[in-house]
């Protein structure tokens, strides 16, 4: 099979939604001697962008979403099982820890924001569900990340978003990271009050902003 | 206000079933485990009886409620079916199964509407004059999905139980402009919906014969805006459902337990000055 054929095969699994096929075509393009970013950027992201397309479009619904998902994860193990952390990190167009704020335990959103980031190229760290203000600050610190990406899906965890930014701030460390939050109830105009610096209403546009947010970093 | 509905949670009926649940004193109470994960345990889950868990305290709510509040209609309230199943499974293998093991999903959801169907039952002994069913992770699927893992499910509560005398409202606060169809498939008297659409696309999807409930966004608006926000965006809605003679006012889902008392004034106050004509 050509290197052509194989990432033309990445990306019809995810397009398919195919875990089996893309586990299939990862060890493919692995014995083919394919560098793992352009599995990535020419296969298994193309099929990623179809599918959050058509999701956006209203024609695609959330569980083939979910599963297009998979599928992507499913590869990426493959493709970049044998690769150092340092490596990894040099190829990715930035790093972001992303959970889902301390005392929500709504993940579903966060999980397919985590997937769409790592189909945009970035590598993302991610903490799960219910993480707490210190734990998020730790983490970021310890793995130096560009962007700490947040999610709360109720007004009564929103605060713990105001927090992160303010525990950052109380350790002067605040120009070290961007936040970037979403979630059903938070809006453009929480995240100004709270003192982040971005806003994304979906996965899609929380890739974009991630984007804008590492020029904005690259330009100092 | 045209009806009164009693307190409900999202977890009792789990819990009931057998999940476990965390209480605090700030927070919604949330489930915290899953109990079903394959065919098997989709195959050995019992159904609860009606008398078991936290059920009969909202029954007992919805009695005296029923008993004290005469001058309006009072309902109780439920999670649908497939929120009930998505929270036995958990929601993103629940999702998954209903592509993937479609048998599994409908395993559970058939004991989770006989549970329902005796839930609702015991509300309108109660004397209710209706039920509010809260079917929200329905809002995920994809239309024809929502007919065979949501709707037919809801269908067979509502045969069970509504007549004159006791409404089903089937509520669902998330995207659901291409799920009126589905929803309105299920035959309850009243849809309610969130602020996750535009009002008028859902309404001009449904005949006048049905009550439709909606919109204002309980967060942004009613939680965390200013009395003149709430003011404005209230009569905003109620101005562009003239032409609808079904529309009932509402938020668009339960409200934060720390909204500002304000804030719901405000809101009521807008009704009445857009019935008084100001």
């Amino acid at each position: 099979m050509s290197q052509q054929e194989i990432l033309e095969k990445l990306k019809n699994a995810i397009e398919e939604t195919d875990s089996d096929l893309a586990a299939e075509a990862a060890g493919e393009a692995v014995i083919a001697g394919i560098d793992p970013l352009i599995a990535v950027n020419e296969g298994l992201s193309k099929g990623m962008t179809t599918i959050s397309d058509l999701f956006d479009e209203g024609e695609l619904f959330i569980p083939q979403l979910l599963l297009a998902a998979e599928a992507f994860e499913t590869a990426m193990v493959v493709l970049f099982g044998d690769m150092s952390d340092e490596a990894r990190s040099k190829a990715s167009q930035g790093k972001i820890l992303i959970h889902t704020v301390q005392g929500d335990i709504h993940d579903i959103g966060k999980n397919i924001v985590k997937t769409m980031l790592s189909a945009g190229g970035f590598e993302v760290i991610d903490l799960g569900r219910d993480v707490a203000v210190e734990e998020v600050v730790r983490q970021a610190k310890e793995n130096k990340v560009d962007i700490i990406a947040g999610s709360a899906l109720m007004t009564t965890t929103m605060p713990a978003q105001r927090d992160i930014v303010a525990v950052l701030k109380e350790e002067g460390i605040r120009d070290q990271f961007k936040c970037l939050f979403g979630g059903a109830p938070v809006s453009p105009e929480w995240v100004a009050k709270i003192g982040a610096d971005a806003y994304a209403e979906t996965a899609s546009g929380a890739v974009e902003q991630a984007k804008a947010l590492m020029a904005e970093i690259r330009r100092g | 206000m045209i009806g009164a509905m009693t307190g409900m949670d999202l977890t009792s009926e789990a819990q009931t079933f057998g999940c476990k649940v965390s209480f605090s004193d700030k927070e919604a109470p949330h489930v915290t485990d899953e109990i079903v994960f394959d065919r098997a345990s989709a195959e050995s889950l019992q159904v609860p009886s009606i008398q078991a868990g936290r059920g009969p305290v909202f029954v007992k709510a919805a009695e005296l409620a029923a008993q004290n509040i005469t001058d309006r209609p009072t309902f109780g309230g439920m999670l649908g079916p497939f929120s009930l199943a998505a929270v036995l499974m958990g929601i993103e293998r629940a999702l998954k199964a209903s592509i993937k093991d479609k048998q599994t999903v409908h395993i559970v959801l058939e004991k989770c509407t006989q549970y329902g169907i005796a839930y609702a039952k015991a509300f309108k002994e109660a004397g209710a004059n209706g039920v509010l069913l809260a079917e929200p992770t329905a809002g995920l699927l994809a239309p024809k999905q929502c007919d065979e893992f949501s709707s037919r499910y809801v269908k067979e509560i509502v045969d069970a139980v509504q007549d004159e005398g006791f409404f089903v409202v089937l509520h669902n606060c998330g995207q659901t402009v291409k799920l009126v169809n589905s929803m309105v498939s299920t035959g309850a008297k009243g849809y309610h919906f969130g602020n996750a659409v535009d009002m008028v696309d859902v309404i001009s999807q449904i005949p006048e014969d049905y009550l439709v409930f909606g919109n204002i966004d309980p967060a942004r608006v009613l939680n965390e805006g200013t009395t003149e926000l709430v003011k404005g965006t209230t009569k905003a809605l109620l101005g562009k459902m003239k032409p609808y003679r079904h529309f009932v006012l509402s938020s668009g889902c339960d409200l934060p337990p720390e909204i500002p008392i304000a804030n719901l004034e405000s809101f009521f106050e807008a009704l009445d000055e857009f019935n008084k004509g100001k």
